[in-house]
């Protein structure tokens, strides 16, 4: 059962129709994820797959292949043509409360000031390109946008997006976050981290989620998007969670070597690029004290799910304006982390690679929160979240 | 008094819009279909609730509607 969305003070109002509105796109999303998804699947391995080895008497093993063939067929076009107009519906129901509201929530955000956190901006920063490229997951204006002085609709449109888009699976949205700390927790009982550094944060939800683990810890979060961060700092404040915010790029901050025990992303991997990701890797690597640890959680890279997940994934290329996804999935990652200095015995990747001496039912609680989130994607996923994680020596 | 410039905000997203099916006009046909689904939806629910406010003033009877034949 979805949970209702916590109403914390920096909510656009909805009326009636509005919430109706917004609730049907996650109800529309549920059937596309679950009812489509599986009809698709069983037609793949009852039907095309079977048909095409025995005409062609070799593997339909490559997504490129398996994407020809699954969209010579009615269904997975309606799949797909049904799949980006719910999400193109979704911002549709999101964005006029928000403009109606604009100048209110304006006010609002500074109005929730109580010098808990704080929130530096930098108007000369330059935005990647991997970011302004296209509005990545098609909402309208993307993460940079700003439409007026201190502009905050692109946050108040992502806190109720992030909802929809995960059907309604944790009323706070923290639940990306919680699979970090869950999963920290298992393998890292001893973990007590005294500054945090979260990278790509948006709006904080996730980051959220390391202030509550960790109550006392100096907790810094960034990201490019400067209406994001406005909201996401008065969405902090209203919450009273502590958390400073800057604009930064996760490829150069400001902070000093050495200067974080913990450093963290959500899914904010893909949404880099094949040049950006490595330079992320060793900006971590620079701000990790010793014995510090990083972690970065993302979907799996593509060798390591089977062809028709593959397919599957890749489909976010083109239906979900993820122009980077498809490229970034064939980054060897382990490689990219030894090749910025961590030591490769101090990387780790996914679940998979956790033995010996670790919790066994936690990490498995935290891929079942994972799955329920839908960051498996469609059911009967063998992965949830992937991390992958460095220690510096 | 001046009065202050509504803030327009963008509904299209940058970036190609992929087509599905041979012919465009299927997917603007489907994206109109799902639309109206969703609108025919928040309809209902508007309807539901019109009726639960009347139906706790005791102004409506659901088998009333019945009886009301079309014109």
């Amino acid at each position: 059962m979805p949970e209702a969305q916590h109403e914390h003070g920096m909510m656009t109002n909805r009326s009636h129709d509005e919430a109706e509105r917004q609730n049907n796109v996650r109800t529309l999303r549920q059937s596309l994820l679950r009812k489509f998804a599986s009809g698709s699947r069983e037609q793949f391995y009852r039907e095309i797959k079977p048909a095409y080895e025995k005409q062609k008497g070799a593997p339909l093993d490559d997504y490129r292949q398996i994407r020809e063939e699954m969209l010579k067929g009615t269904y997975m076009k309606f799949q797909m043509g049904f799949h980006r107009v719910v999400q193109e519906l979704m911002f549709e129901s999101l964005v006029s409360p928000v403009e109606e509201q604009l100048p209110d929530l304006i006010q609002r955000s500074k109005d929730m000031e109580q010098n808990l956190g704080t929130l530096e901006l930098d108007p000369d920063l330059e935005l990647p390109r991997y970011i302004t490229a296209v509005d990545i997951h098609c909402q309208p204006g993307g993460f940079t946008a700003e439409h007026c002085e201190d502009d905050i609709a692109a946050g108040a449109i992502y806190d109720r997006a992030i909802h929809i888009y995960n059907s309604g699976s944790s009323g706070m949205t923290d639940m990306a976050g919680r699979i970090v700390t869950q999963y920290l927790d298992a393998i890292f009982p001893e973990l007590q981290p005294i500054r945090i550094l979260d990278m790509g944060c948006t709006i904080g939800q996730s980051t959220a989620a390391y202030v509550k683990r960790w109550p006392d810890a100096d907790v810094h979060a960034i990201d490019v998007g400067p209406a994001l961060l406005r909201y996401g700092h008065a969405r902090a404040e209203a919450l009273g969670h502590k958390i400073h915010f800057s604009q930064q790029s996760a490829e150069h901050t400001q902070f000093e070597d050495g200067s974080f025990d913990l450093i963290t992303s959500n899914i904010l991997a893909h949404e880099t690029s094949t040049k950006a990701w490595p330079a992320i890797i060793k900006e971590c690597h620079r701000l990790l004290r010793p014995g510090g640890i990083m972690i970065h959680a993302d979907l799996p890279q593509l060798n390591e799910v089977d062809p028709y997940r593959q397919f599957i994934y890749t489909n976010e290329t083109h239906y979900n304006n993820e122009p980077f996804w498809t490229k970034f999935r064939t980054l060897d990652l382990k490689k990219v982390t030894t090749d910025a200095g961590f030591l490769p015995e101090n990387v780790i990747r996914d679940f998979s690679q956790v033995k010996g001496g670790k919790d066994q039912a936690k990490i498995d609680a935290a891929i079942e929160t994972s799955r329920s989130a839908g960051h498996g994607a469609p059911a009967g996923s063998p992965l949830g979240m992937a991390f992958i994680i460095g220690i510096k020596e | 008094m001046t009065e202050e410039k509504k803030i327009k905000l963008p509904r299209v997203a940058k970036g190609p819009r992929p087509m599905m099916f041979e012919d465009e006009a299927n997917d603007i046909l489907l994206s109109m279909n799902v639309s109206l689904l969703n609108e025919l939806i928040v309809t209902r629910q508007r309807l539901d609730a019109v009726e639960r406010v009347l139906e706790s003033k005791k102004r409506y009877e659901p088998s009333r509607c019945e009886r009301v034949h079309a014109r």
